[in-house]
């Protein structure tokens, strides 16, 4: 990652101390979000132009310690050590100077250069914190510079000084914390001992190493273990154990002891701070928000507002996308490829089909993304995401998770890519995977319309029943798996003890907000296009090319003799217990693979044979036409935008019985009604042939209904599996899907039949 | 809550102090691995602590150095012992 003759530097903090503000007043808008290699805690990095140097700017995830007791801790020592970081900033909240310094001394203990910035000092000032700076560095022995990030207060001086550093001038030597005489000699007798291992303390500071060893690191133990080190380990056991015995005491809770008298000895005449106890107006509001009562109707507001924000208020702008990509754009890909002389040729299906299509049903994502990554980034700037895991604990515990997985369960009924991308907000790495692994059975917004269609179709005007029905087993199905994974698969993960800083609430930069947002959504979009491209490029050719010499011409054979075609018919006989198993429904089930929308658009094409195809072969030029239809259907979109935002408050109350406020429909708007009536005749005797009668049809579309429900949720939610938690994860998830869906659909058909239903 | 005179040595469980009072941490569970985190939170004994929150079931807040509030499960807080902290802290 490092350039020799490149600068880097670290930022480095507690969770909540503003760090981002001071990453985005270094950085500005050079930044880039991705992940840890072989991690799935964000990494950010940022570039910086000071004067005329380019500095490299790494943000370290949130860290209380340096103890590896979380990936995050892992992550942040192992980059300081194994990437020598030129200088490391470590960034402070003022109001928590004693905590905040239990971290910089570990990080001046790496025997790298370091820089205090103490944040958020206008807070610590109206909070009557007052601290005698310079004494403070004096101390210390490296600078101490005071901010307000969110105001760019103090930031000019951090750079200066990060100039001086670059420069190679180190102005003073840090100090070195004290142990006291029984922890010093010991160290010392280590240390001696490290440096004669060249292997090691060409790696690790040896101080630091033996300081670890006495605290004994499980995470560097096993490292040395690994490189031969048992002895040295077993000396440090010794010697740890010898300490104990005279001082009552394990080494560990000594060191910890230590450092913080230290701290208390360094602060001593350099921090002032009010004595009476205060109740803040953080404390007033928690009264209400973490009340065990009150509390979950507030959090549960929060949760609905969001689910309403990621699927309602963002469809407008997910219409208008994708009306672009199938009108305008497919249009002018036609044309161009038209001047080229491609018209009519399989390039043309190729590009229209498969790359504008699969492009489309990523960009798609965008707009709930964009509003999910905005709720959430605001959550967390207020101060209210630690709340919400306070209060939503209880209930999770039951399935083994805390609080905070709830979150991005219910984003999940939006839409299941971003809540993927939720479970971000969840420390343990076990609650991550866990949680995801859940999200699916979730039933998200794409699949309503399959439910929709059926409902009508085989139960009228009792298709709510249906749709109802597919949500709850969903759930079902959630708390199940999560019970049985917590009894099985996480049999042995002792509960996460929950505890959680909760930080004072605060107005949220939106400056800070909007640039967490669209880094999060260029990540999501590098990721996400390559492999729908990908997919939905192998299934257009399997569409194209006929099964057989016999069966007719790359791109012009039928649906039933493509590749595609046979596939489905080798499939459908796995469906045969369960009702539905002809190759009309295995298709569109393999379609429903790449996103679920497809499954009723797949659906149509092959039962109706009516497609509804969006570039009528109109030739000429409809530019500005087109461009006056795509900015007047932005228009419209935003409009609809803040009328879906206003429409929250009647749908809100609506949920109160006897409650009936209207919803706006201020460009009157009725629902874009699909013509699926042809479809659902289609489906209706299409399913009772293969099943052999009309009730049995019935019981087989339910069966359908639940595969569609269980089975892999889309490319891109697999996709996002894949990203966050690796191949093997993904794979578990898909055999999982699968297997439950097949079963949960078999046993709904056999079972209605034995029942006597049909 | 009425501040009984009680001997410095009287100990009792985080989790049975109400709320508003101000109590001394006098030790910290069993585990290290727990002393440990709590201590990176900045909890440790010797610590004075006011008690913010405490209802029957469920986590307790908990205000470290004034200025921070940390949330502890229940379960955490039955293995800190604490005592009163000889002050007039509680407010009207």
């Amino acid at each position: 990652m490092i350039d020799t003759g490149q600068i880097t530097i670290a930022l480095a903090g507690n969770p909540n101390v503003g760090k981002s503000t001071i990453f985005n007043a270094l950085t500005g808008s050079h930044q880039h979000v991705g992940n840890w290699p072989g991690k799935t805690v964000e990494r950010k990095d940022g570039i910086a132009h000071i004067g005329d140097r380019v500095i490299t700017v790494v943000d370290l995830p949130g860290t209380y310690s340096l103890n590896a007791y979380s990936s995050e801790e892992v992550i942040a020592r192992d980059f300081i050590i194994h990437e020598h970081p030129q200088l490391v900033v470590a960034v402070a909240d003022e109001a928590n100077l004693e905590r905040n310094l239990y971290l910089a001394i570990q990080i001046l203990e790496l025997e790298v250069p370091v820089i205090l910035v103490l944040n958020m000092a206008d807070m610590a000032h109206k909070r009557g914190v007052e601290i005698a700076l310079d004494r403070l560095a004096e101390r210390l022995g490296i600078p101490v510079i005071e901010t307000v990030g969110g105001q760019s207060t103090g930031i000019q001086r951090l750079q200066e000084t990060l100039l001086q550093f670059t420069d190679h001038t180190r102005p003073t030597t840090p100090v070195r914390i004290d142990y006291g005489p029984d922890l010093n000699s010991a160290l010392d007798t280590l240390q001696t001992e490290i440096e004669k291992h060249e292997s090691l303390s060409r790696v690790y500071p040896p101080r630091w190493l033996a300081i670890k060893l006495l605290e004994n690191d499980e995470d560097l133990s096993a490292r040395l273990i690994e490189s031969g080190h048992q002895s040295l380990l077993e000396h440090a056991r010794q010697i740890s154990e010898q300490i104990a015995d005279q001082v009552g005491d394990d080494t560990e809770t000594l060191i910890t002891d230590r450092r913080y008298s230290f701290i208390s000895q360094i602060l001593g005449g350099v921090l002032k701070r009010p004595t009476q106890t205060l109740e803040t107006r953080s404390d007033q509001a928690d009264r209400f928000v973490t009340h065990p009562i009150w509390g979950v109707p507030i959090f549960l507001v929060m949760v609905w507002l969001i689910f309403q924000f990621t699927a309602n208020v963002s469809a407008p702008f997910l219409d208008w996308i994708n009306g672009v990509i199938s009108g305008p754009l497919t249009r002018w890909a036609l044309a161009l490829l038209g001047v080229v002389g491609l018209q009519d040729s399989w390039v043309e299906g190729l590009v229209v089909d498969g790359v504008i299509a699969g492009v489309g049903g990523v960009l798609v994502f965008v707009p709930v993304l964009f509003f999910l990554y905005l709720a959430v980034a605001l959550l967390e700037d207020t101060g209210y995401m630690a709340r919400s895991a306070f209060v939503m604990d209880r209930v999770m515990r039951m399935i083994g998770l805390h609080g905070k997985s709830f979150l991005p369960l219910m984003v999940g009924f939006g839409c299941t890519v971003p809540a993927i991308y939720a479970t971000r907000t969840l420390e343990d790495e076990n609650d991550r995977k866990l949680t995801a692994f859940l999200t699916p059975f979730m039933s998200c917004g794409a699949r309503l319309p399959v439910y929709v269609v059926f409902g009508t179709a085989f139960f009228g005007a009792k298709s709510g029943n249906l749709i109802f029905a597919m949500y709850l087993i969903g759930i079902a199905v959630a708390l199940l798996t999560g019970l049985a994974l917590k009894r099985t698969v996480y049999r042995h993960k002792s509960p996460q003890p929950f505890m959680l800083e909760l930080p004072p609430y605060r107005v949220p930069n939106m400056v800070n907000v909007l640039r967490q947002v669209k880094g999060r959504i260029k990540d999501f979009l590098r990721n996400a296009t390559t492999i729908i491209l990908a997919s939905t490029i192998v299934i257009w050719f399997m569409l194209a090319l006929p099964a057989g010499k016999d069966k007719g011409r790359f791109n012009e054979v039928q649906a039933n003799n493509s590749i595609f075609g046979s596939l489905s018919q080798g499939i459908a006989p796995v469906f045969q217990p369960a009702g539905f198993g002809s190759w009309e429904s295995a298709g569109s089930l393999i379609t429903g693979f790449v996103a679920k929308e497809a499954v009723v658009g797949t659906m149509n094409l092959i039962y109706v044979n009516e497609t509804a195809s969006a570039a009528d072969g109109e030739s000429g030029t409809r530019f500005t036409e087109d461009m006056r239809e795509i900015i007047s259907t932005f228009g419209e979109a935003s409009v609809l935008t803040v009328q879906e935002t206003a429409n929250i408050v009647p749908r809100t109350a609506n949920l109160i019985p006897g409650v009936h406020l209207p919803e706006g429909d201020w460009l009157n708007q009725s629902e874009d009604t699909v013509n699926t009536s042809s479809l659902e005749t289609a489906l209706t005797v299409a399913f009772a042939h293969t099943a052999g009668s009309d009730t049995r049809g019935k019981l087989a579309a339910v069966a359908f209904n639940i595969f569609v429900l269980l089975y892999v949720p889309c490319m891109t939610t697999v996709a996002a599996m894949r990203h966050e938690f690796g191949a093997r994860w993904m794979a578990l998830q898909i055999a999982y899907t699968l297997a439950l869906s097949w079963i949960a659909a078999v046993i709904v058909y056999q079972g209605g039949l034995l029942l006597g239903l049909a | 809550m009425s501040n009984a005179d009680q001997p410095p040595q009287a100990m009792m469980m985080l989790s049975m102090v109400s709320p508003g009072e101000t109590v001394e941490v006098i030790r910290i569970g069993e585990g290290r691995r727990l002393r440990k985190r709590l201590a990176d939170l900045g909890l440790t004994a010797g610590l004075q602590v006011r008690v913010v929150q405490n209802c029957f079931a469920g986590p307790l807040i908990l205000a470290v150095k004034q200025d921070c509030r940390l949330a502890i499960g229940r379960g955490m807080a039955h293995k800190i012992q604490v005592c009163p902290y000889k002050t007039h802290s509680d407010k009207g």
